[in-house]
């Protein structure tokens, strides 16, 4: 006499477990990795060509989202000198220079665009920030906005209007340049050019290799 | 295999993986292999290869007084770790600076003197130069070791768990400590950031 047979249906939960036990064991991931880095690419283009880019965000009002365009128009100047965010001047070490991003951007006029990061990334995967408001070699100032017309900052306090033009500028154009430096060793290849405004979003740009 | 033996044997096989837990539990150091950073040891005037930095301890001075507005007095003395940082991988806040006794007595770095660090905010491939303060005792002057990481102490280390820590072994012995002791010429500091101090500034033991 044959005896009867075990189940063997719990064979199938064993996937389910595993992917159950890993949800939640990594549930710290997104937290302490995912939203605390640049990881997610909103829009990529080569050189030359726009990468338009809409991401969400949440500001003093509630959720909202911000679209613009942004294109890698080429290279400036290598300088050995450097102004960073406190206007101060100085030299750089031996080995190190300021390189000049040449940006271009389309956005309409109330899109919160004052407060961005300009990345370089190396062939080594080094990551160059123009950022950091405490670093010596930083300047964020006016990386992805004009100079006399930045337009609307995010947000931050109920007496603000989502999307107004500062009382003291003119409204921003619809297209302008910037010319953000970033500090780099002076043999490093850059390979890639990022612009963010919040973790983890950000716009890859490929720069002419 | 009929119903009884199968049974027994997954009562076997249940009893094995018990017992097979409960061997890992008693014999893998899980706390001391979860919580422990990865420490980079290293001399004066070497570099410990962090995976995110690179720490170079470039002198030490012995002081009672730190110039500048307002001048530092020490309670005991000034011991002033002259520090080169390199950040390798990304822009990184560094906030752990601090100095261990030989007895294991642990120091936190100072802001009265002018100039002394603080923390350091390293650009990615630029040294960064920075002389951080401790005011110790003589006793903590034989064998101290400064330790460097991104997090701060915080509570029992907790805030370097699992992550890069250089122990730099400051190469004073006891022979030394007199000799230190007893210095009394003031110590001007550079500027901490990317502007290299002159080199008349950096002192050995």
């Amino acid at each position: 006499m044959i005896g009867a047979r075990p189940s063997r249906w719990w064979i199938l939960a064993i996937p389910f477990a595993i992917a159950l036990m890993l949800a939640a064991a990594g549930y710290r991931v997104g937290t302490f990795w995912f939203h605390n880095g640049q990881h997610r690419v909103l829009a990529s283009a080569d050189a030359g060509q726009w990468a338009r880019a809409s991401e969400d965000y949440t500001d003093v009002f509630g959720d909202t989202t911000r679209s613009y365009a942004v294109r890698l128009a080429g290279w400036g100047h290598k300088s050995s000198t450097f102004v960073n965010g406190r206007g101060e001047e100085f030299a750089l070490p031996d080995g190190i220079v300021a390189r000049t991003v040449n940006l271009e951007f389309e956005a309409e006029p109330d899109q919160a665009l004052t407060s961005c990061t300009i990345s370089l990334i190396d062939a080594q995967g080094r990551r160059f920030d123009n950022g950091g408001s405490t670093s010596q070699v930083a300047n964020e100032s006016s990386a992805c906005v004009p100079e006399e017309t930045p337009g609307p900052s995010v947000a931050v306090l109920d007496t603000d209007v989502r999307g107004a033009t500062p009382d003291d500028t003119q409204p921003r154009p619809t297209r302008w340049a910037t010319s953000p430096q970033v500090v780099v060793p002076r043999d490093a290849e850059i390979v890639e050019v990022r612009v963010s405004f919040e973790h983890p979003d950000y716009v890859r740009l490929m720069p002419e290799r | 295999m009929n119903r009884a033996a199968s049974t027994a044997a997954t009562a076997a096989f249940v009893i094995a993986a018990m017992g097979l837990g409960r061997l890992i539990t008693d014999h893998v150091p899980l706390e001391a292999s979860a919580v422990e950073p990865f420490t980079v040891t290293a001399g004066l005037g070497q570099t410990a290869a962090l995976e995110y930095a690179e720490v170079t301890v470039t002198g030490i001075r012995v002081t009672p007084t730190i110039t500048g507005n307002p001048t530092a007095k020490a309670g005991g003395r000034w011991l002033v770790v002259d520090t080169e940082l390199v950040a390798t991988r990304e822009p990184t806040l560094m906030l752990g600076f601090d100095l261990v006794a030989a007895d294991g007595t642990r120091y936190a770095h100072s802001s009265r003197g002018t100039d002394c660090a603080i923390n350091a905010t390293l650009a990615t491939g630029v040294p960064w130069f920075g002389s951080f303060c401790f005011d110790v005792p003589e006793a903590a002057l034989d064998d101290p070791h400064f330790l460097v990481s991104r997090g701060d102490y915080a509570v029992d280390g907790s805030g370097q768990r699992r992550d890069g820590l250089a122990d730099i072994d400051l190469a004073i012995g006891p022979a030394d400590v007199g000799t230190l002791w007893s210095r009394t010429e003031p110590v001007d500091l550079s500027p901490t950031g990317v502007v290299p101090p002159a080199p008349a500034e950096q002192a050995a033991p």
